[in-house]
């Protein structure tokens, strides 16, 4: 059933004004009218996150408004995760966060929602490191597991708990913007299954999606040394980047602390970007995050051109250490030339 | 798939698994007389043509029939005793082929899987321990009370084995208010586990005996100098009340980092101190009262949160009392895991001591 648009305008004001007890009671107040618990999970609560994401992006609110939005979106699934009556005929799912995931919401969601579909679920929370999960997947034994990653970089992790999962006979369901669009990287990666929300991981677990059983993870298929090279010289390049671009770009070499501080942020994101886009061999992931980077650039007053000059500069500094970077500097030209047609 | 064999396990469900090749996760002993035969009838692997004796059939707890049906013209079924040494189980693997493979190499093969499940059964005794221990150990569910929200965030430094030093316990009393700790035992690992378990154990009973919040402290570190006086630990004991126009935490320092607190956007470090427990016959151990009003919000945490190590050095209060102040009006339990978040991204893969933290947010009174 679809709920009545006014009513997604009213949730949104609880959820902006970091108002739990309201949005709760809009969720109540439609679920009593005969809204599903899943309508509920994705139309308002799923709905108000990526406006969440919106406006942080846009620069028009800060984190502690996104974390206190946030947390009016998890303490709504909490309240309708309460009422879901005992689990039902269904399968055993652990779900975790991938480790050094912190987006725990998407993953309370598909917990919410699997429960209210009848499957019992344990839930391990954000950032689950991989021993842990070894752990309990070994000692509880489930018919199914999910990972929840939203952010690309943890699909180092990601592939980690895929191959412990497997490598157990338990197959694994994958979930979240991390696997990219339309979760290109999901079987890359060696998932059994990608749902693109809720509603996806609950059809999933229902139909012949996920076997009954599984074998180890296939191999990845580009093994790369240069990545782990790249990773292990993250912060010196890091370092030299911030220099090279102060030494080079009038802009930047006017940056305040603050300013400098997020500069090393960036081209450390950047770095790890590299990483996974040529951990999934696909430069696309290293380009739609260079474009999703430029809007929030823009967005807070960083032209287009220091982002692109910024990415010369680095394979500039990557190209200067020992070691053969062929694919390194392939893909970072790539994301420039990504940041000069989009300005163009 | 074993050398372009399939490998089919029976499972105790009955014959459709046999005939469709279920997922072989649970391994099911045998310990029927017949089994039994057909264990000793077979101490080496065995190949039996198509159709298979009907004895192997229900020593397998197969009937007639369902290996045929499987099995092509001309096909085996193996059979191959499995035993660990540790445990009076057995099984037998029973595998259909399409052709009689080398008998060796199955032999080979049990000896093998039979030393992986001797293996297990003592991984299995060792899970069992640790999960009784894990299980009396790990922070049980915090309560719900009425006009205070709690929070908490907990990261044993050990993560396999989930057992730590650092503990919290909101427990209710008979007089309608609510005790509260939170703790660290000095080490690590199961050693530290079990005198936490002790702690924690002492601080309920103490409690039982006395609303003195300092009076409790007295009665733990008595406790603990009288069993062993080398270890030690620093704790924060109090008594919340709910009941008045304000919250009240009523609190004992014994050597814990004081209490943070919340208030319109600021923190201040509440001003307490008391020596370790369990170190001193004469110990003193500081007191303090702290008033929430809605919305203020206390934090109690454990040194693993300043003290967390990572590549850029220690964490320090200086970031945890920033990202606090930005905290205002989150729930207790977002504001422990966002500053979880900050403590875990800043030690990074670096290893860290456990780390624990239990916040407590006044609510706004009711029908708000």
């Amino acid at each position: 059933m679809m709920l009545a648009p006014s009513v997604f305008g009213e949730y949104w004001d609880a959820v902006a004004q970091g108002d739990s007890g309201t949005a709760t009671a809009v969720a109540y107040r439609e679920l009593d009218a005969g809204a599903s618990v899943i309508d509920l999970l994705e139309d308002l609560v799923c709905a108000a996150q990526a406006q969440v994401g919106n406006l942080w992006a846009l620069n028009e609110w800060n984190i502690a408004q996104e974390h206190r939005a946030t947390s009016v979106g998890e303490d709504v699934v909490g309240a309708l995760a309460a009422g879901i009556a005992g689990p039902g005929a269904g399968r055993h799912v652990v779900i975790a966060c991938t480790d050094g995931e912190w987006h725990a919401l998407p993953s309370r969601v598909l917990g919410a929602a699997l429960r209210s579909a009848g499957h019992r679920v344990s839930y391990l929370g954000a950032s689950v490191p991989v021993r842990h999960f070894a752990q309990l997947v070994h000692e509880t034994g489930p018919d199914v597991t999910a990972a929840s990653c939203a952010l690309s970089t943890r699909l180092f992790e990601a592939r980690r708990m895929i191959e412990v999962s497997r490598e157990a006979g338990i197959p694994v369901l994958v979930g979240g913007r991390g696997f990219g669009p339309g979760g290109r990287w999901a079987a890359t990666l060696g998932a059994d299954a990608w749902a693109p929300d809720a509603r996806g991981a609950v059809a999933a677990m229902q139909g012949d999606a996920l076997p009954s059983f599984t074998t180890g993870a296939p191999p990845l298929p580009a093994p790369d040394d240069s990545i782990e090279e790249l990773r292990r010289r993250c912060p010196e390049i890091v370092a030299a980047g911030v220099q090279v671009m102060r030494a080079r770009m009038p802009d930047v070499a006017s940056y305040d602390d603050e300013q400098v501080r997020r500069t090393a942020e960036d081209i450390g994101h950047i770095i790890e970007f590299l990483c996974a886009a040529l951990f999934v061999d696909d430069v696309r992931l290293f380009t739609d995050f260079v474009d999703w980077l430029r809007a929030i650039l823009v967005a807070r007053g960083v032209p287009s051109s220091t982002l692109r000059r910024g990415l010369h500069l680095v394979a500039q500094v990557i190209q200067s250490r020992p070691g053969p970077y062929d694919p390194v500097l392939r893909f970072l030209a790539q994301g420039a030339d990504a940041v000069g047609d989009a300005a163009a | 798939v074993i050398d372009g064999v399939e490998l089919r396990r029976h499972d105790s469900a009955g014959t459709d698994d046999f005939a469709t090749g279920a997922r072989p996760r649970t391994t099911r002993a045998l310990d029927t007389v017949a089994a039994d035969a057909l264990y000793h009838a077979t101490g080496h692997a065995a190949i039996h043509p198509v159709p298979v004796p009907a004895p192997v059939l229900s020593g397998l707890g197969v009937p007639s029939g369902s290996a045929e049906r499987l099995a092509r013209p001309g096909g085996v079924l193996i059979t191959v005793p499995l035993t660990a040494a540790t445990s009076s189980k057995r099984a037998v693997l029973a595998v259909l082929a399409d052709r009689a493979p080398d008998d060796d190499e199955f032999m080979d093969f049990g000896r093998r899987a039979s030393r992986a499940m001797t293996a297990a059964a003592i991984y299995e005794e060792q899970t069992v321990l640790a999960r009784t221990l894990r299980a009396a150990l790990v922070p049980a569910q915090l309560p719900a009370i009425e006009g205070v929200q709690l929070g908490a965030a907990y990261r044993p430094a050990q993560e396999a084995s989930q057992i730590g030093g650092d503990f919290y316990d909101v427990t209710p009393r008979p007089d309608g208010r609510w005790a509260l700790s939170i703790g660290d035992v000095c080490g690590k690992g199961i050693g530290a586990a079990v005198l936490t378990g002790q702690v924690r154990q002492s601080l309920r009973t103490a409690s039982l005996v006395t609303d003195d919040p300092v009076e409790t402290l007295r009665i733990v570190n008595e406790t603990l100098l009288r069993s062993d006086g080398t270890t030690f630990v620093t704790a924060l004991y109090g008594l919340l009340d709910v009941d008045g126009p304000d919250v009240c935490l009523t609190l004992a320092n014994g050597g814990h980092p004081p209490p943070l607190v919340l208030r319109d956007g600021s923190v201040t470090a509440a001003r307490t101190q008391g020596t370790l427990i369990g170190m001193l016959p004469d110990a003193t151990f500081g007191e303090l009262e702290i008033r929430l009003r809605p919305d203020d919000l206390v934090l109690l945490y454990t040194d693993g949160v300043p003290e967390a190590r990572g590549a850029t050095g220690l964490l320090g209060n200086e970031p945890v009392l920033r990202m606090l102040a930005d905290c205002a009006g989150m729930t207790a339990q977002a504001v422990t895991e966002r500053l979880m978040q900050l403590v875990l991204e800043h030690v990074g893969e670096w290893p860290h001591d456990d780390i624990a933290m239990l916040a407590v947010r006044a609510t706004a009174p009711q029908n708000a």
